[in-house]
């Protein structure tokens, strides 16, 4: 069951998958490895890291930090999704603040249809969870 | 026995409290708390009539609460109203668990963690990646 030692340890484990982990996957022969398949959920958060990637190379100063955090916490939700893989590199492709509001607030709803029908428990409260913080997102972001 | 009914129960009767103590030391945005503290009435009404439904019967509030802090300014009643928001969210997070097969009872208990989440934001806390209270230790029983 989820608790306060379970919400820190998804906390960590995004911390070190993004810090230990290399920026790009190659194997041992310096090969590209293979890309695990995202599912939906994961593929949701991987589309909203890329969508602020893509904010943050036209965001002015103050964005940019609100930015940065947000997209920081969408490594968090990807790792507790359980995707092991670091987050792709950033493509330069158009957003803006109106297009994650968007994003967020479609994701928010997402991810709280996820809680509320996931066969396991233990993953609907981390969904819902996600969903709450998403729709923290939302306001952090109209705020800007 | 619906343990965590109970207890999200006894979280809403601790928010209602902090509501009516908090609500005199605000300088602005009365009108968002009274609005809050109605939500907060409707849930617990909601939640105590699951439990009637369940042929359980609802705990009473307890008969005096303790404030972690004084609450004599505006800033400190924001504070609390953040701090009881935020612990209101492990409540519903085991609601969620414990309703798990009752479709409409769980659905409900995810809406209210994104509810009280942004509730808090509202009152100031910092959005996280997981929304919770920081105030909370760890449990010292392996998860």
């Amino acid at each position: 069951m989820i608790d306060r030692r379970r919400v820190l340890q998804l906390g960590a484990l995004a911390a070190l998958t993004t810090t230990v982990l290399p920026a790009c996957g190659t194997d041992e022969q310096g090969q590209p490895a293979p890309q695990p398949t995202p599912d939906s959920q994961q593929a949701d958060e991987l589309a909203l890291i890329a969508a602020y990637d893509a904010a943050l190379l036209s965001a002015g100063p103050r964005a940019t930090v609100v930015y940065q955090r947000l997209r920081d916490e969408h490594v968090e939700h990807l790792v507790a999704l359980g995707w092991q893989q670091p987050p792709p590199a950033p493509v330069d492709a158009n957003s803006s603040r109106r297009v994650l509001i968007r994003a967020e607030r479609r994701a928010s709803r997402i991810r709280s249809d996820a809680a509320a029908t996931s066969p396991d428990a233990d993953q609907a409260q981390i969904l819902a969870l996600i969903a709450a913080s998403e729709a923290q997102h939302v306001v952090d972001l109209e705020a800007l | 026995m619906s343990t965590a009914i109970q207890a999200a129960l006894a979280g809403e009767y601790a928010a209602i409290y902090a509501y009516g103590r908090a609500g005199g030391r605000l300088t602005a945005d009365q009108d968002v708390a009274l609005l809050h503290l109605s939500v907060h009435r409707t849930v617990r009404d909601t939640l105590r009539q699951w439990l009637l439904d369940d042929d359980e019967q609802p705990a009473p509030p307890a008969a005096a609460y303790t404030l972690p802090g004084p609450v004599n300014s505006d800033r400190q009643a924001r504070e609390l109203l953040a701090l009881v928001e935020l612990r209101l969210i492990p409540l519903y997070t085991e609601l969620i668990a414990e309703q798990f097969e009752e479709p409409q009872r769980r659905r409900r208990a995810v809406r209210e963690v994104r509810d009280c989440a942004l509730r808090a934001q509202s009152w100031g806390a910092p959005g996280q990646a997981f929304p919770w209270p920081t105030d909370l230790a760890a449990p010292s029983a392996p998860s």
